[in-house]
């Protein structure tokens, strides 16, 4: 059993191969979601909204629209879970 | 006191332009109002009687009488509505406005009306009767945003009691949520219910839906707002509230949804299947309104297209039938967009589909841009409804985009009627 931030990064990287059809292992906590694994503002919106199911959080809308990075994802999701680093 | 709502008329396309009557071998459908007088009526405090008028299947008589009239109405219907108003306010009858276009353009109908309610309802409408009862008006009535919470569920009844022979919709309505923190440029909901998301209740939803079941209607959700963070989970309990109502006997039945090709490419494969589940069969999209097909259709990205051919297979993997609404005469659009959305009509096997002019409507951000750069020609608000060209395009002249636009209508239907004749009534039906 991993940490809460562990299981969040776990699931962010599973859904970013999916959505972003890239394997899994090449995708890295500092891509940039649009820049590096293509994704558009809905593919965006779908990774966090997923994984914010999952967890049964409510991430604020203000930051959602301003993360660039994995690590920031998961970062941020975890936070509203109440895990820092 | 007497209120009377009315709900004002608007031209479609075929009321527009006739041809269409003729090339289209589809059967006409006029929708239900949208759900704003409905929600409003039921804030009506207690001592007064309401009563609705849809003055587009029962033209509204000037003569008619009341203590005070209500108009509700988004921009196509705004000429219609100030006509009504200076009519009733000539025979010194109380008028009010509210809805969508006055609350964006609350200076273009202040004075053809006794008072003007900028944004939603509810919060103020108490007020509104009170004071008319007590011959105090104010000009005009601020709301802020409104709780959700405490809302009784819209009266639909005045919706259903409005149906006449010629005019029973199949499906009404259901309100999810108010508010949009995106800012998409054709859109007027962020302005209108502000950027901050609410959601109604389950309880607000169970009445509205079971209101609907006992009449024989079908439910539509108008909007899929599944793909925000904080309304995925909220979805999902409301579809499986659905399926449970359903289970339990219940006659409710869910026609289409409101979604965009995007989110369907990449929405999660078990929420697809559950919208399947409740019996929602048809997709309601809007090609040409997110990057995905505007990219398709505008400078012919093939990888937008690509993009665009597979959300529409994946409906059609889930069993779920795509009518799509195609807008024509955006920002990239040349004169080459109608062959593409033809084209693509064709690869991805699109048989049900309206075609409409972009329009920048008063409180959305191409209406402000537009504006800026001195595109918008025509201001004559009945003119505002998908089928005629009140701008100035940027890559072809008005009557390229014009002749376009029906080019669509024409060449999309030809060689249709017999295929459309033997289709099921849902499936051979449009509004147009
Ligand atoms: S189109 Fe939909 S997502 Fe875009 S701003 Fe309007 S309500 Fe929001």
């Amino acid at each position: 059993m991993g940490t809460t931030k562990e299981k969040v990064a776990d699931r962010v990287f599973g859904i970013l191969s999916e959505l972003a059809a890239i394997p899994r292992g090449d995708i890295r906590g500092g891509d940039r979601l649009r820049e590096d694994l293509g994704l558009d503002s809905m593919q965006n919106m779908e990774l966090l909204s997923r994984v914010a199911e999952e967890f049964n959080i409510d991430p604020d809308m203000d930051k959602v629209m301003k993360v660039v990075t994995v690590d920031e994802v998961v970062t941020l999701l975890a936070g509203h879970i109440g895990v820092g680093e | 006191m007497k209120i009377t709502f009315v709900y004002p008329a608007f031209e479609r396309h075929a009321d527009a332009h006739p041809e269409l009557k003729a090339w289209v071998p589809a059967n006409e459908y006029i929708g239900p109002p949208s759900l704003g007088i409905a929600c409003v009526a039921a804030a009506t405090p207690p001592g007064h009687t309401v009563e609705f008028i849809d003055d587009r299947v029962t033209p509204f008589n000037v003569d008619h009488e009341s203590d005070l009239f209500a108009l509700s109405f988004f921009t196509p219907a705004a000429t219609r509505a100030i006509e009504i108003a200076d009519a009733l306010r000539a025979r010194g009858k109380r008028v009010v406005a509210g809805g969508i276009f006055p609350s964006m353009m609350p200076e273009a109908v202040a004075s053809h009306f006794d008072a003007v309610v900028v944004g939603e309802g509810e919060p103020v409408w108490a007020d509104v009767v009170n004071d008319a009862e007590h011959g105090a008006l104010r000009p005009r009535y601020s709301a802020p945003p409104a709780d959700l919470a405490p809302l009784v569920p819209p009266q639909v009844d005045l919706y259903l009691g409005a149906e006449r022979d010629g005019y029973r919709p199949d499906d009404y309505p259901l309100q999810i949520s108010r508010g949009c923190p995106l800012h998409c440029d054709a859109c007027v909901l962020p302005e209108y219910l502000a950027p901050k998301m609410r959601f109604h209740s389950m309880d607000y939803l169970t009445a509205t839906m079971k209101r609907y079941a006992a009449a024989g209607k079908l439910a539509s959700f108008t909007e899929d707002t599944s793909f925000f963070p904080q309304a995925r989970r909220g979805f999902r309990e409301l579809i499986e509230l659905c399926v449970k109502l359903q289970g339990e006997g219940l006659n409710l039945r869910l026609s289409y949804i409101g979604i965009s090709l995007p989110i369907i490419l990449n929405l999660d494969p078990t929420l697809l299947a559950d919208l399947k589940r409740t019996g929602i069969d048809r997709f309601y999209v809007v090609g040409g309104f997110d990057p995905v097909t505007r990219g398709a259709f505008g400078p012919g990205d093939p990888k937008m297209l690509d993009k665009a051919v597979r959300a529409i297979a994946r409906c059609h993997e889930f069993g779920i039938d795509p009518y799509v609404s195609f807008l024509v005469g955006n920002r990239d659009d040349d004169e080459g967009t109608f062959d593409r959305m033809l084209e693509f009509t064709r690869v991805a096997k699109i048989d049900l589909a309206e075609f409409c002019i972009s329009t920048p409507y008063p409180g959305t951000p191409i209406w402000r841009r537009y504006n800026d750069e001195g595109r918008v020609f025509d201001r004559a608000w009945k003119h505002y409804n998908d089928a005629n060209i009140v701008f100035r395009p940027h890559n072809m002249t008005p009557e390229r985009l014009f002749e376009g636009y029906l080019y669509l209508w024409r060449e999309f239907y030809q060689g249709r009627a017999r295929d459309m004749s033997e289709r099921p009534h849902t499936r051979s039906t449009i509004q147009f």
